[in-house]
């Protein structure tokens, strides 16, 4: 905890994210108007940050619901999506990527065949035909996101391990007969920690999108669940009529998203004491 | 050496310099957008509209629809039921020929429809047709279709089919490659890309004024305004985005057409389950529909709010019907005499993913809940949804529309006869179903008729089977510099004269 | 190593018949029905039966899928229900505007992406570093969908010869012509029309290429070769590029190859949104309208395309750290 108060990025990236997780938990009590409220005679009110009466300081959406409000409750799904879906594949990934590569041979051949298998099966099909067994919603769509990414972890966590094992002091264990989990998991999973977190934590920022994505397709969160993926699906076809809608909560998923990246930043720097010594 | 760099910095230059609007339509062709691909151009196996778009430039039916609705000849000059309405005789154009030079008959008609009438080809719109027994030839341009059972509403659906010649018809790649004898001839298509046609100088209705005509499919809508505005495309119809509409309107170099259109959206009720068996649950539910809200501000003013289930430029029309307008405070009455307020009622509506259902959804939904109905929205890809409709009973309330609502036997026998094939409410009233046959055999002109009809609107309205949300309107688009161009209340039907259309 | 290229096509075969199955049960399987889709408004019960036995719908599944399959071992992938056209021609009369759209976006990104990483790496924990972060995740934040209609709208729309939709001309060919003729209207009309969609998809793989290189190279600077490599006095720039960088693209590498495949069939969104005539709108408008030979016959295709890209992704990482061995 010093280390992560110390490093800045980490420090920011904390903030950011308590933030946020702070706004989606007290979202009830945080919001100017009630979220679920419309009133489709004041739709499309642009913005006013300091009018006499602003009650809408981010303006109204399509059916005059207060964007900021649902900014903030859209908080909650879509941080649970990011987190859900990146860390479920990030889990399973990584495991049978580091599997996979340390083993070698047939175990290997197997795993990244089954992999090559789902990607290459284009993912809104994928996504589609998942959505469609489980009936459409939010928990499904978070395996849906979660399932396509997979492969892309174990992939990347593969190629890490590939490398990694040939090192002398990876060689080195071997040779002093450390178990193979000692080795997999101590030595050379942490040595892949930096791209891993860097792929996860971009992750985030994927899996808010591709929720997004789905919801063009009607197949992420279903009403009057509000998600920034679906505001945003929602308010693109008056991108011009009135930007705001897509504006804010895009700039929402980008503060997400850096904050994220901050802390995967940090952390992999404090992770890593290589870097430290230069 | 200093040749190649001289190309070089000349495509650099013309890479990043200034190619002055290179994308723009050309001159000496009309470009049209759509916002969907032809599925294909064989009117025997087409049902959508972007492909009849199309097609109905190419090729010809016996009698068609002008902007008025109204049945105009096209290759046919004349036609005539007997009086037992048992014989539908047509009398043809002569002096027509496809675009491959062979002359127009009898034959190419005898050919069309008894292809699609043959139960071993995939016509999926055997049904229209169903009612034609045999087809005689009297001579070259006259002929006469012997019917099996009679039915006043079967040119409409004849309108639809246009001719398709017998020495190609049976052509493996008809399809991809038609030929027909429509004011243009097909030249070639890129699959969702381009479609392009060439002027048919022989074209009975005189030489068409532009040479060229050109089809781009786009299907985003923005995309298509934006095209659209940039001079790419010179004009479309149908699916502008509603929000941009007031904007396109005071635009003095754009043109805006808008004429009520065909169709209609409506809440379905699964009428034989649940609360919703209920008439009077229907009914409240059918109040709590803010249909000046959803018109005005969803749609942005495209359409009217709905009423009953026949379009209100059709004769049929009826505005005498029970009064299931908006209501909050009357909705929640009639729940309560129903005995059915403050139950935990909750309600599964399905919808697909196009952004109009989906906010007609969410209004619903919050209406709905106070009157104390809880309403579960499910979004549901188009394939997966129809599915749903079609197959099962598995829902409570569904939103869907219908376009091509040309006469009343259209609007009403498929939907709300028992035995409909697009009866998705699972309504069934005995005294409609006699309505509906009864209308079938009527001079569609008649006093009667209009009699019959209305009652069975005033029937359908006050059983609530749909709860109607808004009359649809088509929109057309176009560039000032285009001349002899009208909005079309059919899509299908938009670009049927656009030999006629010149571009300056 | 040859050895090794053999065993991989070997491992094909199971993953490709492997997928045929999937794809083969997910079309039958998922609600949808292909006749429904096809029939008019109008259509009686009769009327889907008799579709159904002409198209061979009424078969038991595995019979389905066993004549399919069959047709598809001896190179016949069907003809589309739709469209009535053979399923492998359509498939590759829109594969060139695919790979051709793919291929730019991935070099787009590549070309900005990995000096972008770099100089973060290098510079790091200054602006730069910052500022290349911020660029990085603004691209990978942004849906493509919505990246796309802002270019529209703030730039097509305001310059001229960038145009809305559509594509104009091949790139590939234009660059052919161009060397061999001197004629640069083909390669001016491809590039014109291929910049927004390539910019809106080159945009996110950009930014997973920045972050990627940057930290990858970050820790593969801590290593023991390469504090080796500074001890023996090598200058900081040799260590980077030539010790450094090869081994830091490894993940890189991997990362574009995905990207490249998933591109083919997955950039849907963009390529509904510029009207691009790519393979992933005839696979996704062959899915709403259920035309199964066309989804399993593209899926089928793409797979394969995709398999091979990643097999030359891992035949290349022996050429990035030779001190891999396939075994």
């Amino acid at each position: 905890m010093k280390q992560i108060v110390k490093n800045r990025s980490a420090l920011v990236g904390l903030i950011v994210i308590a933030l946020l997780l702070f706004f989606a938990i007290f979202a009830d009590f945080l919001v100017p108007n009630d979220p679920y409220h419309m009133d489709i005679w004041v739709s499309y009110e642009a913005p006013e940050w300091f009018g006499e009466d602003s009650q809408y300081i981010l303006g109204t959406d399509d059916m005059g619901r207060c964007v900021l409000s649902r900014i903030i409750v859209g908080s909650r799904i879509s941080l649970l999506v990011g987190a859900v879906a990146t860390g479920s594949s990030l889990i399973i990934g990584v495991f049978l990527g580091a599997i996979g590569a340390y083993a070698g041979g047939k175990t290997d051949a197997v795993i990244m065949r089954f992999m090559d298998l789902i990607l290459s099966i284009p993912s809104i099909l994928l996504a589609i035909a998942i959505v469609a067994t489980l009936g459409p919603g939010m928990v499904n769509a978070m395996i849906a996101i979660a399932i396509v990414r997979i492969p892309q972890m174990a992939r990347v966590t593969r190629s890490m391990v590939l490398s990694i094992k040939e090192e002398d002091y990876v060689q080195a264990g071997k040779a002093l007969g450390f178990s193979h989990g000692r080795l997999l998991f101590k030595h050379i999973l942490m040595n892949c920690f930096a791209p891993i977190m860097v792929v996860a934590t971009l992750g985030m920022g994927t899996a808010i999108v591709v929720e997004a994505g789905l919801s063009f397709l009607g197949l992420g969160a279903q009403p009057p669940l509000i998600s920034w993926g679906r505001m945003l699906a929602m308010g693109r076809e008056a991108i011009r009529a009135a930007p705001h809608m897509t504006l804010y909560p895009g700039i929402a998923i980008v503060i997400t998203v850096l904050g994220f990246n901050l802390l995967g930043d940090g952390l992999r720097d404090i992770f890593d004491p290589q870097l430290k010594q230069r | 050496m200093s040749k190649r760099i001289g190309t070089l910095v000349l495509a650099l230059a013309m890479v990043f310099g200034f190619g002055t609007m290179a994308g723009a339509a050309p001159d000496d062709t009309i470009v049209i957008g759509s916002g969907a691909e032809a599925v294909g151009l064989d009117p025997r196996l087409e049902t959508d509209v972007p492909s009849f778009e199309r097609i109905n430039v190419i090729m010809e039916p016996l009698v068609t629809f002008d902007v008025d609705m109204q049945l105009v000849e096209r290759l046919a000059t004349d036609w005539e039921f007997s009086d037992d309405g048992m014989t539908l005789t047509f009398w043809l154009r002569e002096g027509v020929v496809f675009h491959d030079g062979e002359p127009f008959t009898a034959e190419d008609v005898k050919y069309t429809f008894e292809w699609v009438l043959d139960e071993e080809n995939a016509a999926p719109n055997r049904a229209l047709y169903a009612d034609i027994g045999e087809i005689e030839i009297e001579n070259d341009y006259l002929i006469h279709f012997h019917l099996d059972n009679p039915n006043s509403f079967l040119l409409n659906n004849m309108a639809r089919m246009p001719v398709v010649p017998a020495h190609h018809g049976d052509r493996e790649d008809f399809r991809e490659n038609p030929v027909g004898t429509g004011p243009y001839a097909f030249v070639d298509w890129t699959r969702d890309d381009v479609m392009n046609l060439e002027a048919f100088n022989e074209y009975w209705g005189g030489e068409p004024i532009h040479p060229y005509v050109q089809f781009r499919a786009i299907p985003e809508g923005s995309t298509r305004l934006l095209a659209f505005e940039a001079g790419e495309i010179d004009m479309y119809q149908g699916g502008v985005v509603p929000q941009e509409l007031p904007r396109l309107e005071d635009d003095p170099n754009i043109a805006v057409e808008r004429t009520p259109g065909t169709g209609y959206n409506y809440l379905g009720f699964n009428t034989q389950s649940g609360p919703l068996a209920e008439k009077e649950v229907r009914q409240a539910l059918s109040r709590v529909i803010n249909r000046e809200g959803i018109v005005e501000r969803v749609l942005n003013g495209i359409g009217e709010p709905g009423l009953n289930p026949i379009p209100p430029d059709l004769p049929w029309f009826t505005d005498e019907v029970h009064d299931l307008s908006y209501d909050i405070d009357a909705a929640r009455e009639m729940l309560e005499d129903a005995g059915v307020f403050g139950e935990d009622i909750t309600l599964r509506l399905y919808t697909n993913e196009n952004p109009e259902r989906i906010r007609i959804a969410e209004i619903l939904q919050f209406e709905a809940a106070r009157v104390g109905i809880d309403i579960e929205v499910t979004i549901e890809e188009w394939g997966a949804y129809l599915s749903r409709i079609q197959d099962t009973d598995d829902y409570d309330i569904f939103i869907l529309g219908w376009v091509g609502q040309l006469d009343p036997d259209r609007a009403m026998y498929r939907q709300f006869h028992t035995d409909g094939p697009n009866n998705y409410t699972f309504f069934s009233n005995e005294e409609l179903d006699e309505l509906l046959e009864l209308g079938r055999t009527l001079d569609p002109e008649s006093e009667e008729s209009m009699e019959t009809y209305k009652k069975a609107q005033q029937i359908v309205v006050e059983n609530a089977p749909y709860g109607f949300i808004n009359y649809s309107e088509e929109v057309l688009l176009y560039h000032p510099n285009i001349e002899g161009i009208t909005v079309h209340p059919y899509g299908a039907n938009s670009w049927q004269d656009v030999h006629l259309i010149n571009k300056n | 190593m040859f050895k090794y290229i053999i065993r991989r096509i070997l491992q094909l075969i199971p993953v490709i018949i492997g997928i045929s199955i999937v794809v083969f049960m997910i079309v039958h399987l998922a609600p949808g029905d292909p006749i429904l889709m096809m029939l008019g408004e109008d259509a009686t019960p009769e009327d889907y039966a008799r579709l159904q036995r002409i198209y061979g719908f009424d078969r038991p599944v595995h019979e389905q899928y066993l004549r399919w399959a069959g047709n598809a071992l001896q190179g016949d992938l069907g003809v589309s229900i739709r469209q009535g056209a053979p399923v492998s021609y359509l498939i590759v009369s829109r594969l060139p505007a695919t790979i051709e759209l793919a291929f730019i976006s991935v070099l787009l990104g590549v070309i900005l992406g990995i000096p972008l990483g770099v100089i973060a790496a290098i510079k790091r924990e200054t602006p730069i570093d910052f500022f290349s972060m911020v660029v990085a995740l603004l691209g990978v934040s942004m849906p493509g969908f919505w990246i796309a209609l802002v270019l529209l709208t703030y730039i097509a729309l305001h310059v001229g010869w960038i145009p809305m939709f559509g594509r104009g001309g091949s790139v590939f060919y234009g660059l052919w012509q161009l060397i061999t003729t001197f004629d640069g209207t083909e390669l001016y009309d491809g590039l014109r029309y291929i910049m927004l969609p390539a910019v809106s998809i080159g945009t996110a793989m950009m930014a997973i290429i920045t972050r990627l290189t940057r930290s990858s190279l970050l820790e593969v600077m801590g290593k023991d070769y390469i504090r080796t490599a500074r001890a023996k006095g090598l200058g900081e720039r040799v260590v980077v590029f030539k010790h450094g960088l090869r081994n830091a693209l490894l993940p890189v590498v991997t990362i574009v190859g995905i990207q490249f495949g998933a591109m083919l069939g997955g950039a849907v969104i963009t390529e509904t949104v510029f009207a691009w005539p790519g393979a992933g709108r005839l696979i996704v408008n062959a899915i709403q309208q259920r035309d199964f030979p066309i989804v399993q016959g593209g899926v089928l295709m793409m797979a394969l395309i995709f398999t091979i890209v990643n097999l030359l992704v891992d035949l290349s990482y022996a050429i990035l750290n030779p001190r891999i061995r396939y075994d």
